[in-house]
């Protein structure tokens, strides 16, 4: 952002009220503002998030009202996703021959028309003398390809009676990317909202300087006759550019595609819906938890929205009391109570006592929330070294100050073995921990410490119920079947352990830390926690000792993917088990995040992770994003087998490609039900039980 | 989730009571005016013609018509009723016609392929699994070829750094065969001494090679390590693919001389 921008929103709120001296440098107000927000112009219609996408910004109304989609919201289609309808028996053999020759073919008549052919909407140029009194108006079109000349000299389309003008001093050009304005060599130079340009995309409301008259650009695009699914390149919109010329899209985004809600009123009756206006806040939830959307959020008349991305958020959390406490405010108001209502140690209590748990809950982060990014770092550390880097939530020994409960990421529990530590069992969102050291505290039987350590991996967040809170609360209100399935609880998490596994048996939860490592499954649950495998919903796992390389999973999956396998029988190995590089449909999708269009989405049918083709525009976002490697970019081609091409630039266009699941086969993951030798299983790496079991068939 | 040993249990179980109900049927069938061979010729054709499905249920993996480990056991127990019909329609005695013979021949052919196929099955991936890498079979001729590479450099390394010329007679004599292809070697089906016998080379190699040499002589016989696993692979995944050359073109054609037999049985062997 330019410095004016940065001073403008230091002076609105929430900024306007912090305290610059709580943020000492490197880490300043300014230097969050700068480097942490930025500013976007959006068009009406335009759709700011979309229910489902997974938050990694918030955003503040600087100028302009955005409209809420509450539940249930818009259909996906409306959002630029379209889940694959599923083929039918007929259709699905029908793949046997109608499969293209060619890989990677597709039907290039689906993409709407190419960007580069749309001309620049009309739009209109305000000339106004040094006093600023309106001199004239002059209507742009696209016609013509010399353009519209603009200077003093009697030949040009825009006269200007101003002797600070060349004769023939600049020209308005209409280009796939909108209206473009280049100098032509004048004498005193053109300026676009004070910068001298030699040529310069127009945007809404831009102020252009000639000599000493001033033109404003209006644009008039008719933004509703776009389609739902265009990926056309924003045209100009005509806001009050009071804002400086960094009101941009991300660079990623800049000629990127954007969605839009084609007909709003029609929306507006058929769809509940709140209005935010300037100087609201809205997504702080979903950016700090990396949780999704909870609902649509679109621009309902030319805005500009102040994009805080999560780094910035956590900044300003940490060190503004006022804003830590807004943010914490709206969770416990919009999700804090559901989540407590769903733990069952909770699920009995009268609302009174849930309100006052969830008063006195304590908010905690551990980790690094883009873990991804130093993944294969990190994995490649010594086991010793990426422990110490791991947050440490609880250490074994240390008093229990609180029941856990994990809001989001995963976090490792270990116990101490020798002279290291020894991972009995990894948690994620939704588990607890430390009951059974709470319970026997208050059953007063000695001095209770936590008995495991809990570590952060990649990132955690924790909701600490503070014991007091518990003892008070939460113990003395349980019935004795109600405190008897409390005890369990810890027990029940533990099921999952290492700690109690016994293959074909029964967990046996008492005593259950007192058991010795079991041999090889321990330094199997160490590799999945070390390298973050435990995120995975449906891993592919492949068993090396019955797999005979017969590749009937990757002709399956080809068959069903148009002849092109979406996965590679390849991958990270520990023993004879094999993870193979296909998309494992993470608990924490890291790949969605900052995905432009909102391609990549949890499918609402089964949570499957889907890119839809149309929508992707191939900007690699999310192949960079994958830790684990399991998404690839592919050159497309038509159905002539000829590669497609960006006319503009030349370049080839690019799809993401990835396993999805057979969402669209009859039968679901072909690749498991082809595999003859019960070699390979698409597994949920957190139920290590099941996990556990399929290996020691 | 069933373990692969209760599952043995419960379908050879199964498996021994159908045989059991056909062994009955059969000397009821025998016992009365109705030739048996009839009988057992029929079912026999019928268990065949439901073992060939199975490659056609390879080929339609996108229909749920259930998972393909499922249609592999029902294949392979099915196959093993098929022998003791086979058994029963022969009468434990040998063709004396040509259409026959070759009828026998392709179901004992068809039947010993599969079986060999399916000890194979169960036997060699451990062997695979157990190397430092996993290999792709189209690649490994491109592996090879790197490995003959790095272990020629290597020598010629070893000769230009060390002036000796022991270390580059010794590739040519002994390991310039082993680096110069993937091998089929069918020792690698049985215990590997072969790596053994070269690395062993290599180190006796040892004692007449200076300090200097040393390390070229112990990354050599790393590489022959490599080449040798490279070389296993190349032969059981060769192998585990191989087999079904065998299995499945005598399956057809035992489909075909069958179809005949029972023609000319029909036209032929009366009532």
């Amino acid at each position: 952002m330019g410095e004016r921008d940065v001073q403008r929103v230091l002076s609105m709120e929430p900024f306007a009220s912090m305290d610059p001296s709580r943020f000492r440098p490197p880490i300043t107000l300014e230097g969050i503002v700068r480097n942490d927000t930025r500013l976007r112009r959006l068009t009406r219609g335009e759709i700011v998030v979309r229910a489902g996408d997974y938050g990694n910004s918030a955003f503040l109304i600087v100028q302009g009202r955005v409209r809420v989609i509450l539940p249930p919201g818009l259909p996906e289609e409306s959002l630029g996703r379209a889940s694959p309808r599923q083929k039918n028996w007929l259709q699905a053999l029908a793949q046997l021959w109608k499969n293209p020759g060619h890989p990677e073919v597709r039907d290039v008549s689906r993409y709407v028309s190419e960007p580069e052919k749309t001309p620049p909407s009309p739009a209109r140029l305000i000339v106004r003398d040094a006093q600023g009194q309106m001199l004239q108006e002059q209507i742009l079109t696209s016609a013509g390809h010399e353009g519209i000349r603009i200077g003093r000299g009697a030949d040009n389309d825009l006269i200007l009676d101003d002797s600070a003008a060349s004769s023939s001093h600049a020209r308005l050009q209409a280009t796939e990317l909108g209206w473009e304005i280049i100098d032509l060599g004048s004498s005193n130079g053109t300026f676009v909202s004070g910068e001298r340009i030699e040529h310069h995309i127009l945007g809404g409301g831009d102020e252009i300087r000639i000599g000493r008259s001033h033109l404003r650009f209006v644009g008039e695009g008719d933004l509703d006759q776009t389609s739902m699914l265009s990926t056309r390149i924003l045209n100009p919109s005509a806001v009050d550019a009071e804002w400086g010329n960094t009101v941009i899209e991300d660079a990623a985004q800049a000629g990127a595609g954007h969605t839009f809600v084609q007909d709003i009123p029609a929306v507006l009756d058929h769809t509940q819906s709140a209005v935010l206006k300037t100087g609201d806040v809205f997504g702080e939830i979903a950016a700090l938890g990396r949780t999704q959307r909870t609902a649509t959020v679109f621009a309902e008349e030319d805005s500009i929205l102040l994009e805080i991305r999560w780094q910035g958020l956590r900044d300003l959390r940490k060190r503004d009391a006022a804003f830590r406490k807004h943010v914490e405010d709206l969770y416990r108001a919009n999700s804090l109570i559901t989540h407590l209502r769903a733990t069952p140690l909770f699920s009995h209590l009268p609302d009174d006592v849930i309100d006052e748990i969830a008063r006195q809950t304590l908010f905690e982060s551990f980790g690094e929330f883009d873990w991804h990014t130093s993944y294969q770092r990190l994995a490649d550390q010594p086991e010793a070294q990426r422990l110490k880097i791991e947050p440490e939530i609880v250490r074994a020994g240390d008093y229990p100050d609180g029941l856990l409960l994990i809001r989001s990421g995963f976090a490792r529990v270990t116990r101490p073995l020798h002279k290291g530590q020894q991972t009995i069992n990894y948690l994620g969102r939704g588990a607890a921990f430390g009951l059974d050291e709470l319970l026997a505290g208050w059953n007063g039987e000695g001095q209770s410490t936590y008995r495991c350590s809990l570590r952060a991996v990649g990132y955690a967040d924790i909701l600490r119920v503070p014991t007091r809170v518990i003892e008070t609360h939460v113990l003395p209100n349980l019935t004795e079947a109600q405190l008897e399935r409390a005890r369990q609880m810890q027990a029940e998490t533990l099921k999952d352990s290492l700690a109690t596994y016994r293959p074909g048996g029964n967990a046996t939860p008492t005593n259950a830390l007192d058991v010795r490592p079991s041999g090889d499954d321990d330094a199997l649950v160490e590799t999945l926690v070390d390298r973050h495998l435990i995120n995975g919903r449906a891993a592919m796992l492949i068993n090396l000792d019955r797999c005979v390389r017969c590749d009937a999973c990757t002709d399956a999956c080809a068959v069903g993917h148009q002849n092109n396998p979406r996965f590679n029988r390849h991958g990270h190995r520990h023993d004879s088990l094999m993870i193979a590089n296909a998309c494992m449909h993470c608990a924490d999708p890291v790949c969605m995040i900052g995905c432009p269009t909102g391609a990549i989405h949890r499918s609402s049918e089964q949570g499957q992770v889907v890119i839809n083709d149309d929508t992707c525009i191939g900007c690699a976002t999310c192949a960079n994003s994958c830790p684990y490697d399991n998404i690839r970019m592919v050159e497309i081609r038509n159905n002539s087998g000829e590669f497609v091409q960006n006319n503009a630039t030349g370049s080839p266009v690019m799809k993401a490609t990835k396993c999805d699941l057979c969402i669209d086969q009859p039968g679901g993951p072909a690749c498991q039900r082809a595999c003859p030798h019960d070699a390979l299983e698409r597994v949920d790496m957190r139920d290590l039980p099941n996990l556990l079991d399929w290996l020691h068939r | 989730m069933m373990r692969f040993a209760k599952r043995r249990r419960v379908n050879l179980t199964a498996w021994a009571i159908v045989v059991l109900i056909a062994a009955a049927l059969f000397a009821a069938v025998s016992a009365g005016l109705t030739r048996a061979p009839f009988w057992t010729g029929w079912l026999l054709i019928g268990t065949v013609v439901f073992l060939s499905l199975y490659s056609q249920r390879k080929r339609v993996s996108m229909l749920p018509i259930g998972r393909a480990a499922v249609w592999l056991q029902l294949h392979a127990y099915t196959g093993a009723f098929a022998i003791v019909v086979f058994v029963a329609h022969t009468g434990f005695s040998l063709p004396d016609a040509p259409l026959e013979w070759l009828l026998w021949l392709s179901f004992v052919g068809t039947a010993g392929s599969g079986l060999a196929g399916l000890y194979w099955s169960r036997t060699l991936p451990p062997r695979l699994a157990a190397t430092d890498e996993e290999l792709l079979y189209e690649r490994i001729p491109m592996f090879s070829e790197r490995l003959r590479r790095r272990a020629e450099q290597l020598v010629i390394a070893a000769a230009t750094q060390t002036d000796s010329v022991l270390l580059g007679d010794h590739y040519r004599t002994h390991l310039a065969e082993l680096f110069m292809a993937p091998h089929w070697r069918w020792r690698h089906l049985g215990p590997t001494h072969y790596v053994t016998r070269q690395r062993d080379r290599l180190i006796a190699l040892e004692r007449y090679l200076s300090e200097d040499e040393k390390p070229f002589a112990r990354e050599l016989a790393d590489l022959c390590r490599q080449k040798s696993d490279l070389d296993m692979h190349y032969t059981v995944q060769g192998l585990l693919k191989a087999w079904l050359f065998v299995h499945v073109p005598l399956t057809a054609a035992m489909l075909l001389l069958a179809l005949l037999h029972l023609v000319a049985a029909h036209a032929f062997g009366g009532t």
